[in-house]
């Protein structure tokens, strides 16, 4: 009368859920690897290029001197703002080192003053790295200091 | 040997003028840009070649890692993702025969899309029309669609200089006019009584002209620029800070000030005066 | 028979685990890999969403993401953080810390537990009255447990040796 409870069924079937709710796979041989084999073999086929990496890109002879010149005409680009960057602070460094030579010899407390190490100083906690789109609030007006009062 | 040489130079300077310079300190207060730089048309091209290059060596997207199959979510990932055309044998493909693993021709770049939490009226049945107003949700709601904000604000449209809100990819900084009518970063001269560090100088200025309701952040007790004033026999140097919340207020009504990007200094400030700055100023 | 058919099934299914074992794992041995001639090796770029993150303040960031989700929203980021703007008035939280558990039984409960600390102006007195009508309560001849006992003073220990 129970037919499918006579007919002996493996342990290990009946072991996973997935066997009971489909026991008839038209065309696919069932696996008979436990499920936590199952498990790894899908984080494993995550991880793995078999069937899909894409196509190799071949590019023709046209086609790879366009895409050299592109990379040329861009490392040119940044090479000339790493350079100008570089030019830049480089000035800023040597105005900063005249300010300082002209304040010793100007007003040597000034420059004791200017020079003393800074203790207990740190980084602004409110400061924000730029975001691609603004806040709602672009900018936040709401300075109410606590330890000032 | 050298510097015996040097200070006696600057000693014979000091003599020679009839009056010692006056020291004095400006403040170069900026304000840091607030939304990522603009791209000129060569970098957005090329981020966009890299962009479309990246996405055809893309790997086929493993659908079945995060979406278990029999679960609504995988069915509503299928249903707005519609399988490729298959190679079938008996069809010609004259543009070259489709390569099908994984459900994605492996030619060409994958493109998919994502269900959404909030309610989208396109293409789920073949309507056709993108009907775009979605019944406008309440603000609140978490799973709202993510619009972002323009990156051209109202100060940018009213073109409103002494805003801080304009030009939010860019550094900003801050000038004054000043006595003799014309614009200038904020200087203060220093007092005869007492002895005052240069930034504490700047400081206390700034909430003089600009009251206390800001917030800013100071570089560095070193000056980082000198520049010698003959005309008013002063000597300034340069104190870098940025503004990070609150706002410049004017204390005197009378007083004009403005945030201005570096090409605008260019063209409000004395030529001289911003020739001996401008490598003070960010290009960005 | 169909009774003891469903617990023999139902024990089984109380074994599977979904952890995975040491030997629980039998990875096919007839893999090979291929090998990899020079200049054949290819980098493994995975399928990647552009993602668009919106911060609590509204402001957006564009990002590729792995993960299948092309919209992230943050409810509490350091943008609307009270640790992280420590000079705004403005900002809605009043414990930055309040996002555990025991801290919503503390919010949520919180006004049943201040009725056991009495009042500042009257301490002294408050707790003494207390005792008083608990003794007189339990009878007259009942004398205090003074329970805990003493505790270990490091500092008193200190002196005696000296």
């Amino acid at each position: 009368m129970f037919k499918p409870f006579t007919t002996p069924v493996s342990s290990r079937l009946a072991s996973s859920g997935a066997v009971i709710l489909k026991n008839f796979v038209r065309g696919k041989r069932q696996s008979n690897q436990s499920a936590s084999t199952k498990k790894v073999v899908n984080q494993l086929s995550a991880l793995s290029a078999s069937r899909k990496q894409p196509k190799l890109l071949n590019l023709c002879n046209e086609d790879l001197i366009k895409h050299k010149t592109i990379v040329n005409a861009w490392n040119l680009f940044k090479r000339k703002v790493q350079q100008r960057k570089h030019l830049q602070l480089k000035k800023q460094y040597k105005s900063i080192y005249n300010a300082m030579e002209d304040l010793k010899q100007t007003s040597p407390k000034l420059f004791e003053l200017a020079n003393a190490q800074q203790e207990g100083k740190r980084f602004p906690l409110e400061m924000r790295i730029p975001t691609d789109y603004p806040p709602t609030q672009p900018w936040v007006y709401n300075y109410s200091p606590k330890n000032k009062q | 040997m050298k510097s015996v040489l040097g200070r006696s130079f600057t000693r014979a300077y000091a003599t020679q003028s009839s009056t010692a310079p006056k020291i004095s300190s400006t403040l170069l207060l900026s304000r840091n840009p607030v939304v990522t730089a603009d791209l000129n048309p060569f970098q957005a091209q090329y981020y966009k070649y890299q962009n479309e290059l990246w996405r055809r060596l893309m790997w086929t997207f493993p659908k079945w890692f995060y979406f278990r199959v029999g679960t609504i979510s995988e069915q509503r990932f299928r249903q707005l993702n519609k399988d490729p055309v298959s190679n079938n044998p008996d069809i010609e493909f004259p543009r070259g025969r489709p390569e099908i693993r994984h459900q994605r021709d492996r030619r060409f770049k994958q493109e998919l899309r994502l269900p959404k939490t909030y309610k989208e009226e396109v293409e789920v049945d073949d309507a056709g029309e993108d009907t775009g107003a979605p019944g406008a949700p309440a603000n609140d709601d978490l799973a709202r669609k993510i619009v972002p904000n323009s990156r051209i604000t109202k100060a940018d449209e009213a073109n409103d200089k002494t805003s801080l809100e304009r030009k939010l990819s860019r550094t900003l900084y801050l000038v004054i006019r000043n006595d003799n009518n014309k614009w200038a970063l904020p200087n203060f001269g220093e007092k005869t009584e007492e002895l005052q560090a240069l930034h504490d100088l700047a400081e206390e200025g700034l909430y003089k002209i600009g009251g206390e309701h800001i917030n800013y952040f100071n570089v560095s007790n070193t000056p980082c620029h000198l520049y010698n004033n003959e005309v008013e026999n002063k000597k300034e140097y340069f104190i870098k800070s940025h503004i990070l919340s609150g706002e410049f207020e004017p204390q005197d009504k009378s007083l004009q000030y403005l945030w201005l990007t570096k090409e605008e200094l260019k063209d409000h400030l004395n030529e001289d005066y911003y020739k001996d700055i401008a490598h003070l100023l960010n290009d960005v | 028979m169909f009774r003891t058919k469903v617990i023999a099934t139902t024990q089984n299914l109380t074994f599977t685990r979904n952890v995975a074992m040491k030997g629980d794992v039998n990875l096919s041995s007839r893999r090979v890999m291929r090998k990899i001639r020079l200049g054949k090796a290819r980098p493994a770029i995975f399928y990647q969403f552009d993602t668009l993150v919106e911060l609590s303040d509204g402001s957006v960031i564009k990002r590729r993401s792995q993960a299948p989700k092309d919209e992230i929203r943050m409810i509490t980021d350091q943008r609307n953080s009270a640790l992280w703007n420590p000079n705004r008035s403005d900002l809605s939280t009043s414990d930055p810390n309040a996002t555990g558990k025991i801290n919503k039984f503390k919010q949520r409960f919180a006004s049943f537990s201040g009725e056991e600390e009495p009042v500042v102006a009257n301490e002294e007195e408050a707790p003494k009255d207390k005792q008083d009508d608990l003794l007189e309560l339990m009878g007259h001849n009942v004398q205090e447990v003074n329970k805990g006992g003493k505790l270990f003073n490091k500092k008193e220990s200190r002196n005696r040796k000296v």
